[in-house]
């Protein structure tokens, strides 16, 4: 998507508008599991999506408003501060339609995206493996042609959603003769075809958002292919620096809700008459600090993208940076809880502790999920910083 | 590289400026040399810097200054993070000008004298925090002052002294000539900073010297220790640069088991992390300059964060480039050691990073609002 540069007021006025809506509607809050949190999650979606405030940079013949990532942004971060539910799936909207939008066909464009923006079909993205984690290159799950379609056959893990998911974006080996990242295909799988299993993956964090998922002779249409035969690799890692920021402006603003949060739990609390530590204090100190270094980051990032000025490594190094302030912003909270930190059920100082405890947990995946905190120190120093390559 | 915003071309020009200043000195081996010598204050650099104009960034434009503001003066300081100085240009391109600015002009020939750079002063003002000691706190009383001033930035050259003074009455500042003070040079392990104790016995006062006195006076100084923190920050954002540009061109010459050491992933990973933090303290950096221009009210609470942020990302790259560096990082042979020293110097200057972070807490904690930023 070509970037032209943006006027700041633009993206403030659109801001404003999205904030009058939201306040003139009903807004739901969290189900008290997660089969209901996921079916009024995707009913809210749909409601974001027909009010027109989803995938707003994306083309109006495809359920779009043909605006800039910017606005989608500002959009998001007034999402989070609600504590409204989100879309259902992050990535449906920022990696999986973006790369249907650059990649597909007409045809299946049409298909796909409206319904994709408003729920009405929800994708999970088969990319990981038992066996091809950091080394994604290395999977085995395998697509031969057969007539008509491919054929599947192999298993993927870490599979978000994929027990709701109609669709899911896979990519299999189909060629063994050529080096691993080149024989790669991006497959569009209906969900629904005979021979898919899911299981959910019983997660620490106590949700069950991943899944395995396994393929035993799934057929494919050779049609249901983003790119071509063997190109999968490419379509698979292109993504855009604006979606990268696009998730991280995301990321930034949910750090930001829980630790304002927090704040107001001990406002109440010294307000109360109890004393607030030191330790405490500094604590909450050190993580807006960090926030406030987040923010500015995260500021150059869209700003490069608002004027159209390169990105030369920053979103890269911007990541590492995203990943300590966010795990440090939801062990704040979580360590409020002191020895209720196991203990679900109970709201001390009138903290939620059933979400602070799952939070918390979910924030260590954040080290991993995405590129791990330890590859992603590699594609700086080998790809930023220009080191040897090992 | 601190990239200043696109539009600030001025902000630029005295970056420029000032990079091309500080290695025309050739400051960073002229200051190697100099490290643990005793050496004479160095007046040719001093003069040439009051002639870039520096001491009238801050100045208003009616007080034959430069007009110009935070964002102007910490692309300075950036660059003299990056090429070391050895002078108080803290004090005189930040106290002195909003000293002049309240007072309305310089209002004596020692201040001009000190604008031009012909003269030099040194500001002496009570520690805080942990060190703060009431016993010699400086009280201007019946025309006396009395007190002593601990840890003076380059008070042994100074030809003047300005002193923040308490009193019975009410708080002034005071100009007053060197040979009313006491003196004592410290030794320094920061060849960049001279220091010393400055004391005062009955020294007299009179009316003309008292610069700014009253409710004036704690307004003053809060600002000119926000503006103090800001340039720090900036200073500091361009020596954890230049650290992190030694330690990655450390490694590529620093061969050992058959290859440059950047090829092991150990090391590349202590490098990826170094530059993540330097980016994240430039970019607050800019940030944060760039808001307090725009929005002087909030000018303390965006250098107090700032501050502490820049005292902490600089400590963890000195150390960390030393580690990168191997057994040399230890020793005096290459020119980091000078960075790592700075860093130290500007963490214990204005606040230390614990005691900052605790009172922000404490202000998010007591306050009726949390302001959480969005994209803009």
């Amino acid at each position: 998507m070509e970037q032209t540069p943006v006027e700041h007021d633009e993206i403030e006025s659109f801001r404003h508008l999205f904030r009058e809506w939201l306040a003139s509607t009903d807004v739901p809050c969290f189900g008290a599991d997660l089969h209901e949190s996921f079916a009024r999650q995707k009913a809210w979606q749909g409601t974001l999506a027909k009010a027109g405030w989803l995938g707003v940079d994306w083309p109006a013949e495809f359920g779009g408003r043909g605006l800039t990532p910017l606005h989608q942004m500002a959009v998001m971060e007034e999402l989070t501060k609600t504590e409204a539910p989100m879309p259902v799936s992050i990535v449906n909207l920022y990696v999986i339609g973006p790369t249907i939008l650059a990649w597909g066909t007409r045809e299946q464009k049409q298909k796909h995206l409206a319904r994709m923006l408003a729920a009405d079909e929800v994708w999970c993205q088969g990319f990981s493996e038992p066996g091809a984690g950091s080394d994604l290159a290395s999977l085995r799950t395998s697509a031969t042609i057969d007539g008509d379609s491919f054929v599947v056959n192999g298993q993927k893990v870490w599979t978000s959603q994929a027990q709701y998911a109609d669709f899911c974006a896979l990519l299999a080996r189909t060629d063994t003769t050529v080096p691993n990242h080149q024989g790669i295909s991006y497959l569009l799988v209906n969900m629904k075809s005979p021979g898919i299993t899911v299981r959910p993956i019983r997660q620490i964090s106590g949700g069950a958002e991943f899944n395995e998922v396994f393929f035993d002779n799934v057929r494919v249409p050779v049609t249901d292919i983003l790119g071509r035969v063997n190109e999968g690799w490419q379509v698979a890692v292109r993504t855009l620096a604006s979606e990268r920021s696009s998730i991280m402006v995301q990321r930034k603003a949910e750090a930001e809700a829980v630790v304002a949060k927090a704040i107001r739990a001990l406002r109440k609390l010294a307000g109360s008459g109890q004393v607030v530590p030191d330790r405490i204090a500094f604590r909450v100190g050190h993580v807006r600090m960090q926030l406030a270094a987040l923010d500015a980051v995260v500021r150059d990032l869209v700003e490069r993208l608002r004027t159209g000025r390169p990105m030369d490594g920053q979103d890269s190094l911007a990541k590492l940076i995203l990943t300590e302030v966010e795990q440090e912003a939801f062990s704040l909270s979580f360590d409020l809880l002191g020895p209720y930190r196991q203990v679900s059920q109970v709201r001390p100082l009138g903290l939620d502790a059933d979400h602070l405890i799952h939070d918390y947990f979910y924030s260590r995946s954040r080290s991993i999920s995405g590129g791990t905190t330890q590859v992603q120190r590699n594609v700086v120093a080998q790809r930023v910083l220009g080191m040897p390559r090992q | 590289m601190m990239d200043l915003p696109e539009t600030n071309s001025v902000a630029a020009t005295f970056r420029d400026a000032a990079e091309k200043l500080l290695g025309s000195f050739a400051t960073v081996d002229a200051i190697a040399l100099s490290d643990g010598k005793s050496t004479t204050f160095p007046d040719n650099v001093w003069t040439e810097i009051a002639n870039s104009g520096w001491f009238r960034i801050l100045l208003a434009e009616d007080k034959d200054g430069l007009g110009l503001g935070p964002v102007e003066l910490g692309a300075v300081f950036w660059a003299v993070g990056r090429g070391l100085l050895r002078g108080p240009l803290l004090d005189h391109a930040v106290t002195l000008p909003l000293i002049v600015n309240a007072v309305g002009g310089p209002t004596s020939p020692t201040l001009a004298r000190i604008l031009d750079g012909e003269a030099v002063f040194a500001f002496a003002e009570p520690l805080t925090g942990l060190h703060a000691d009431q016993a010699d706190a400086l009280i201007l009383s019946d025309g006396k002052l009395n007190g002593e001033a601990k840890l003076v930035p380059f008070g042994q050259w100074a030809d003047h002294v300005i002193v923040a003074a308490g009193g019975p009455a009410t708080p002034a500042l005071v100009l007053v000539s060197q040979p009313a003070a006491q003196v004592r040079p410290l030794r320094s392990l920061d060849p960049c900073a001279d220091l010393a104790t400055v004391a005062f016995h009955d020294a007299p006062v009179g009316e003309d010297q008292i610069l700014v006195q009253g409710d004036a006076v704690p307004a003053l100084l809060a600002q000119i220790r926000d503006l103090k923190r800001l340039m720090v920050s900036a200073e500091m954002a361009g020596a954890v640069d230049e650290m992190v540009r030694m330690g990655l061109d450390y490694t590529k010459t620093r061969k050992q088991f058959g290859r440059p050491i950047g090829s092991f992933q150990a090391i590349q990973h202590m490098v990826a992390e170094l530059a993540a933090r330097s980016y994240a303290l430039n970019r607050l950096v800019v940030a944060s300059l760039t808001d307090a221009a725009a929005s002087p009210a909030r000018c303390a609470e965006l250098a107090v964060i700032c501050k502490s942020y820049a005292s902490l990302v600089g400590r963890y790259t000195a150390e960390e480039v030393l580690q990168v560096h191997g057994g040399i990082g230890f020793t005096k042979e290459l020119p980091f050691h000078l960075y790592y020293r700075r860093a130290l110097t500007n963490m214990g200057l204005l606040g230390e990073a614990d005691d900052l972070l605790t009172e922000i807490g404490r202000g998010a904690i007591a306050g009726p609002s949390v302001p959480s930023a969005g994209i803009s």
